[in-house]
């Protein structure tokens, strides 16, 4: 699912948190979208102020596992892809 | 998703229409609606139709939800047996119709109580299938102590409800099928609200998200089927038949937020 390449380039955390939320929000509601990619990285041991490309595919992995038993495997590709192209599109972290 | 939404629009549409006609039984039962022109056959039928395709929506749209999921998605045998409860209820209901529609007065027990219960059994499986399937999704649901303590809390609840209902039916002298019935009905209740009280608490963390609306929508439902069966008991104590307006009006709002729940989802997983 999601043959689309993440840019291997640092994000800052916070900003592909936000960026996961905004996408997450209109299915799972601000409360959920809020503290689900905070909570997802906590279990992976994501916790550095920088993520890079695989930690970030990592992220957008688990999260993915979880959001099909929400939305199916159609929809929730659709989701992550444009989880992917936000994250993309985020400075990179000095 | 546009070409779907219609769908929903419709079942609210005629949820309204005909929770509002029994509402209005209720409140004013001499009304002229109720008494001259309209048969008590034709109000059976406005309170019977509607429910059978409410229900018949919500198994085939859970069904239709249900192969969309992977084989390997925990939701996918959930929406199933999901399914499989508004069938088994639906059938029921189909058995009441008959005889609304033949104008017989309804015996109890028929072979719709059998369908009734199974259905009902099917609905506590599909709730306990979907709070294990969105434990496993990995996403923030509450920690496990708090919804052991939801479900606690709603066990103790359901007693409150549940326990006044059963002293008289048990005490009470009826023939065997009919007692286990009596007794079978809001045992189910009290069986079906404990994991409807969990993913409500579930719920509420997805309040705002179309994902909440499907889990809003269930519950209602459920939460109105509970007083609906939990009602008709202590009226029928009571004696008070001329209340069966309400009860018509709350399972018609019952099955209605089950049927969208179901029609919420197909929509999420089409879309």
């Amino acid at each position: 699912m999601g043959e689309t390449r993440l840019s291997t380039a640092r994000k800052k955390t916070t900003d592909v948190f936000a960026a996961i939320e905004t996408a997450l929000r209109p299915y799972v509601g601000s409360t959920m979208a809020s503290t689900a990619a905070a909570a997802q990285a906590k279990r992976l041991g994501l916790d550095g102020p920088a993520l890079d490309g695989d930690q970030v595919a990592l992220l957008l992995g688990k999260l993915t596992l979880g959001l099909v038993i929400f939305l199916g495997e159609a929809k929730t590709e659709s989701v992550v892809g444009l989880m992917r192209q936000a994250i993309d599109g985020l400075e990179e972290a000095r | 998703m546009s070409g779907r939404r219609p769908v929903v629009w419709i079942l609210w549409t005629v949820v309204a229409a005909a929770v509002a006609f029994f509402v209005g039984q209720a409140l004013a039962p001499e009304a002229a609606l109720y008494t001259r022109i309209l048969s008590a056959r034709a109000i059976g039928l406005i309170g019977a139709l509607p429910k059978d395709a409410f229900l018949l929506a919500g198994a085939l749209a859970a069904r239709g939800v249900a192969s969309r999921f992977e084989a390997s998605n925990p939701a996918r045998s959930a929406w199933r047996i999901f399914s499989l409860a508004m069938s088994g209820l639906f059938l029921g209901q189909a058995v009441l119709t008959y005889y609304r529609a033949t104008g017989q007065g309804v015996p109890f027990p028929t072979v719709g109580d059998l369908f009734f219960v199974l259905g009902t059994m099917a609905l506590v499986v599909a709730l306990v299938a979907f709070v294990r399937a969105y434990a496993a999704s990995g996403f923030p649901i509450g920690p496990p102590a708090q919804l052991w303590t939801v479900g606690i809390v709603g066990a103790l609840l359901g007693a409150a409800l549940v326990v006044p209902l059963l002293r008289p039916i048990v005490a009470a002298p009826a023939p065997p099928i009919e007692k286990a019935l009596n007794i079978a009905y809001p045992m189910l209740d009290f069986l079906t609200l404990v994991p409807a009280l969990v993913l409500l608490w579930i719920s509420l963390r997805l309040r705002g998200g179309r994902v909440g609306l499907v889990w809003g929508a269930l519950v209602a439902g459920i939460l109105f089927t509970t007083i609906a069966d939990v009602l008709f008991g202590f009226f029928s104590n009571l004696g008070r038949t001329d209340l069966i307006a309400v009860i018509d009006a709350l399972y018609l709002l019952a099955y209605g937020c089950l049927a969208a729940s179901a029609l919420y989802q197909r929509e999420l997983v089409a879309g």
